[in-house]
C-alpha cells in the first residue's frame, strides 16, 4: 500500500481511530487527541511501518494502544520525578472520565457504568467486537494475545457485563 | 435476545455499544490535516531539542562539579604532617577525658609521705644490735 494509500484509509478511519483511542485513554477526550495524533505521527515519520501481515484497521489500532499505554508510562514517570515536588498532579483513574458520563444517554452511561467492574482487557476485547464490530481474531491481533486468551476474555467479560446490567437496571427490563 | 442469567443478550449488548458508539461519533474532532501534523511534528521537535540542550548543560554542570571536588579533594598519600609543624610530645599529651580520673584523694597518691609523723628511730648500728642480744651485760643488775 502507498503512502496516499496509507494516509487516505486513515482518514476513513479516523472516526473508528478516535473512539478507540478515546477507550484506551478511558475516555478523557485531551488525552485521546493526543495519543491519536501522536500515533499519525508515527505512521507518517515512518517510526510506525504497516507491513501488510493484517488489516490496516488492525495494524493502526494496536499502534494506538502501543501509544496510550507509552503516553500513559511517560506522564507517571513524569509525576513521580517532577510534578511530586512542584504541583499536585490531577487524580488519573482508569475508569470513564466526567466528559463521557455528561455527554452520553441514560442507557450509554449504565453501560459505562457497568464497564467500570471489568478488567481492563475485558473491556478492550468487548469493545473491540461490540463497538469496532471486529471479529474475536482481529481483537486478539490488536491487543497482541492470543486468541484462545482473547475468546476466555471476551466470554467471561460478556457474562460479567450482562450481570451487571440486570443487577444494577439497565431500562432494558421494561423491551423484554 | 435475553441471556439465560437475566442480563441482556449479545445483540442487545452490540445494540447499547452501538447506541454509545453513535453518540460519542458525533463530537469526533476533524481528522489532521497533513499540514497540521507537520507543524504538530515541528513543535514537538522544538521542544525535544529544547529539552536535549537543558540535559546536556546539567550534564555539563555535574561534570564540572565532580571534577572540582575531585581536584581539591586532598591526597591521602600526603596525609604525614610536615616536619615544619610542631607536634606535641607524647610525654605532655594530656587525654581530653583526663579530668575524670580527679578524684578525691588523689594528690595523696602521687605526694611523698611526711616523715614528721611516724615515731622516731634511732639509726641501728652493730654495737646496739649486740646490746640487744643480751640484755644482762648491758643494763646494770636489778636490786634482787
Amino acid at each position: 500500500m502507498t503512502a496516499a494509500g496509507v494516509a487516505s484509509e486513515l482518514e476513513r478511519m479516523h472516526p473508528a481511530s478516535f473512539g478507540w483511542a478515546l477507550w484506551c485513554c478511558g475516555h478523557r477526550r485531551e488525552e485521546a487527541e493526543e495519543v491519536l495524533q501522536s500515533a499519525y505521527l508515527k505512521v507518517f515519520e515512518g517510526t510506525a511501518r504497516f507491513g501488510g501481515e493484517s488489516s490496516l484497521r488492525t495494524w493502526f489500532f494496536a499502534v494506538i494502544r502501543r501509544t496510550a499505554a507509552e503516553q500513559r508510562r511517560r506522564r507517571w514517570v513524569r509525576e513521580q520525578l517532577l510534578e511530586r515536588w512542584f504541583v499536585a498532579p490531577p487524580e488519573i483513574s482508569a475508569e470513564p472520565g466526567p466528559e463521557a458520563a455528561a455527554s452520553a444517554s441514560e442507557s450509554s452511561r449504565t453501560l459505562l457504568e457497568a464497564l467500570k467492574g471489568l478488567s481492563p482487557r475485558q473491556r478492550e476485547v468487548l469493545h473491540l467486537v461490540f463497538y469496532q464490530e471486529m471479529t474475536i481474531e482481529e481483537a486478539a491481533r490488536v491487543l497482541e494475545i492470543r486468541l484462545g486468551t482473547a475468546r476466555t476474555h471476551f466470554e467471561r467479560g460478556k457474562r460479567q457485563l450482562r450481570q451487571r446490567l440486570a443487577g444494577g437496571g439497565t431500562g432494558l427490563e421494561g423491551q423484554r | 435476545m435475553i441471556a439465560e442469567n437475566g442480563g441482556p443478550g449479545e445483540e442487545e449488548l452490540r445494540e447499547l455499544f452501538q447506541a454509545l458508539r453513535r453518540e460519542e461519533q458525533r463530537s469526533v474532532p476533524g481528522s489532521p490535516a497533513p499540514g497540521s501534523l507537520a507543524l504538530i511534528r515541528e513543535r514537538r521537535t522544538r521542544v525535544r531539542r529544547r529539552l536535549q540542550a537543558w540535559a546536556l548543560a546539567g550534564c555539563a554542570c555535574a561534570a564540572m562539579l565532580i571534577a572540582t571536588v575531585l581536584i581539591r579533594r586532598p591526597d591521602p598519600s600526603n596525609a604525614h604532617p610536615s616536619p615544619d609543624v610542631p607536634v606535641a610530645s607524647i610525654t605532655q599529651w594530656r587525654p581530653p577525658t583526663e579530668f575524670l580520673l580527679e578524684t578525691p584523694g588523689r594528690a595523696m597518691l602521687y605526694a611523698t609521705p611526711v616523715l614528721e609523723m611516724l615515731p622516731s628511730l634511732e639509726p641501728v648500728g652493730p654495737h646496739r644490735r649486740q646490746q640487744s642480744r643480751n640484755p644482762a651485760q648491758t643494763e646494770p643488775s636489778s636490786p634482787r
